[in-house]
């Protein structure tokens, strides 16, 4: 028998039985959408929650840090070392400073962090209102509304363009290497933008190259600074290695490990978070899973009254010349069919489901004052493994009838009342 | 008409038939051929015999009734000639293949390729329209939609049905249905032609319409046709007349009248 034919032949049986079809396709639909809208809850908090801590590009991305050696020198050199590692695309060396930023009478303490303009992505830097650096040795400053709010600057737009005092604190070390005192320096910057900060900090970005053209002194600025003399002496706080392929990441980290840094990468989080969700996201398609048994025992019901109903077309066939292949194989697709059309309804139902509660939340949110989230996702690879499992379970749902129905003797068949 | 007065004329077929002056064998090979075929069930612990050492030929183009009383056998000789159901003992060969003891989907293959089938009762089915009932042959067996269709329509217009192609079969009367029924059995356009009682539930009228359409099958269209009836009257539609009895083909009832 064609394929088509018997495709026809299961559809034209479905809608010939329009209530029956409806009720069993819809239990198959049901325990379906339950599945796709709880897992993609779970896959939608996993992101949320991913997106919170990192963006795509973190995953690619290694902090690395001389951790409590003080031994170790992380320079202009040990940056070069890092950036001829295999699979290394760029180092983004960092300083942190401290220092406090003020505006006419008030003044507040910030986190200075000298970093390279071009790597502000890297460093996991969004500008919220505003634009980024203009050059690399600008005296610009990008600071969090946090830091701004602290020195009367609530307004984002007013903030930008606006002139600041930054002054910064450099730990002073003495000849024998002990940090002795912090030397103030004073100088004006303009506010590029501003930043987001979800943790309430002050933080501010600088050029990395300006805080080398203030022109510290080698005396204080030698062990941990060292801005303008010599490269060589130039010792960062952190650099941020990025790989070219997440995949590549745990090699590369094992090369830098190995020379004595510590490395901490935000992947670590992020693969604790994929666990706990995988975990989350078990339970929740389990509880789907009984409703889509359920689903197929109705289905095999269906199946096995529907033999009884055509024992005699049964019977019809066999003496038309189908082989008892052929009627097993006409019951299978019948079941697939069932499952197929079930699992497509049950996804569209789901994601429907789901945008409609999302969308009610986002009203809600809105009226309360946060911002919109997703907190729903189905990626395309999941659904595909969602019908994939209707698939198999159809089929196994529809081993038993469909084997019946092929041992059934023709002439029984057609005696059959 | 009753099995009771089936019987009553049993004696005068078998006396026509014997009397039929040009009785003779043929020389050629036969269609159908069962030897010496026995069938017996078991229902419970005793074994009912249903035909005993029947042996029979049937030759191409010949319009042959099966007479008898209900319960005689003649139903089972036809599912054992359909290949349907073995016999108990014998042997069954069709066209020259031996399909005594063939498997049955095998069975299935030959049966689609040799025989047209008309039951009784006409089965559809119910989920297709009469076209696509009437196609159901060539579907089973692999033939593109566009061909079947299309000799389905031939099918139905020789009979006379092709105004009701897009009715459900169920809506027809029960002689439009065994005229759909014969338009299945001949639309891959096999040799012979088997009804089993197709006037069986007809009004006498309709019966008649149906009896000449079988006549014109194997006078016009050379089929082998081979009928199971309860009626006598019909007999003179039969090129040979085979009058069962108790599971034995009445000695002498087996005679060519042409």
């Amino acid at each position: 028998m064609q394929f088509s034919f018997v495709v026809n032949l299961s559809v034209s049986h479905l809608s010939g039985r329009k209530l029956r079809s409806i009720l069993t396709i819809g239990g198959v639909s049901v325990g379906i959408a339950l599945v796709v809208f709880l897992v993609s809850l779970g896959f939608g908090l996993q992101e949320m929650i991913k997106s919170q801590v990192t963006n795509v590009e973190a995953l690619t991305i290694l902090d690395v840090s001389k951790g409590e050696s003080t031994l170790l020198k992380l320079n202009q050199d040990i940056v070069n070392q890092f950036e001829q590692i295999q699979d290394v695309s760029n180092v983004s060396p960092s300083l942190s400073l401290s220092g406090q930023v003020s505006r006419a009478e008030s003044i507040t303490d910030v986190a200075i962090y000298g970093i390279e303009p071009k790597f502000l992505s890297m460093e996991g830097i969004k500008v919220t209102t505003g634009q980024e650096f203009s050059s690399d040795n600008a005296s610009e400053i990008l600071i969090t509304n946090t830091a701004l709010n602290l020195i009367g600057l609530g307004d984002p737009n007013e903030a930008v363009n606006s002139e600041l005092m930054l002054k910064l604190l450099v730990p002073v070390k003495a000849e024998d290497g002990t940090n002795l005192d912090s030397v103030s320096k004073e100088v004006r910057v303009t506010v590029v933008g501003t930043l987001s900060d979800t943790s309430d900090l002050s933080i501010a970005y600088v050029p990395i190259q300006f805080l080398e053209t203030l022109g510290f002194t080698p005396d204080y600025s030698a062990a941990k600074v060292k801005v303008s003399d010599t490269q060589a002496e130039k010792d960062f706080s952190v650099a941020r290695v990025q790989v070219t392929d997440q995949s590549k990441l745990p090699e590369v980290r094992q090369q830098i490990e190995a020379m004595g840094y510590q490395v901490d990468s935000v992947a670590d989080t992020v693969g604790q978070i994929d666990k706990i969700f995988f975990i989350f996201e078990i339970i929740v398609a389990s509880f789907g899973a009984i409703a889509l048994f359920v689903a197929a025992m109705g289905a095999l019901n269906t199946l096995t009254v529907s033999l009884l109903e055509r024992t005699r077309e049964i019977g019809l066939m066999r003496s038309l010349g189908a082989t008892s292949k052929d009627i097993y194989f006409m019951f299978l697709t019948e079941s697939i069919v069932i499952g197929m059309i079930g699992g497509l309804v049950g996804i569209g139902i789901g994601i429907g489901v789901s945008r409609i509660v999302n969308m009610a939340l986002n009203y809600l949110a809105q009226k309360a004052g946060g911002e919109p989230v997703e907190i729903f996702y189905a990626p395309l690879v999941f659904l595909a493994v969602v019908q994939g499992v209707v698939f198999l379970v159809s089929l196994v749902t529809g081993l038993y009838p469909s084997r019946r129905a092929a041992k059934i003797n023709p002439l029984d068949a057609l005696r059959y009342e | 008409m009753s099995a009771e007065q089936a019987v009553v004329k049993e004696k005068t077929i078998a006396e026509l038939a014997s009397e039929s002056a040009e009785s003779q064998e043929r020389t050629q090979t036969p269609d159908i051929e069962i030897t010496n075929v026995s069938k017996s069930f078991e229902v419970g612990r005793s074994t009912i015999t249903v035909l005993k050492n029947l042996s029979l030929k049937i030759y191409p183009e010949e319009f042959i009734i099966i007479l008898g009383p209900s319960g005689s056998g003649k139903s089972t000789l036809l599912n054992i000639l359909l290949g349907l159901e073995p016999p108990t003992t014998g042997s069954v060969e069709l066209k020259g293949t031996n399909i005594t003891h063939m498997k049955t989907d095998k069975v299935a293959k030959i049966r689609y390729k040799v025989y047209g089938i008309v039951f009784q009762r006409a089965d559809w089915v119910r989920s297709f329209n009469v076209l696509d009932n009437v196609t159901l042959p060539l579907a089973i067996n692999n033939i593109s939609k566009k061909i079947r269709r299309q000799k389905a329509a031939e099918r139905l217009k020789q009979v006379g049905m092709y105004d009701h192609a897009q009715y459900a079969p169920t809506e027809l009367s029960g002689g439009q249905q065994q005229k759909v029924s014969l338009a299945r059995a001949l639309i891959n356009d096999p040799p012979i032609v088997v009804a089993d009682e197709p006037t069986g539930n007809l009004d006498s009228v309709s019966a008649e319409k149906v009896m000449n359409t079988f006549k014109e099958l194997n006078e016009v269209f050379h089929k082998t046709v081979i009928m199971v009836t309860h009626n006598i009257d019909y007999v003179r539609y039969a090129s040979r007349t085979i009058y069962v009895r108790d599971g034995a083909i009445i000695e002498g009832s087996d005679q060519f009248k042409k």
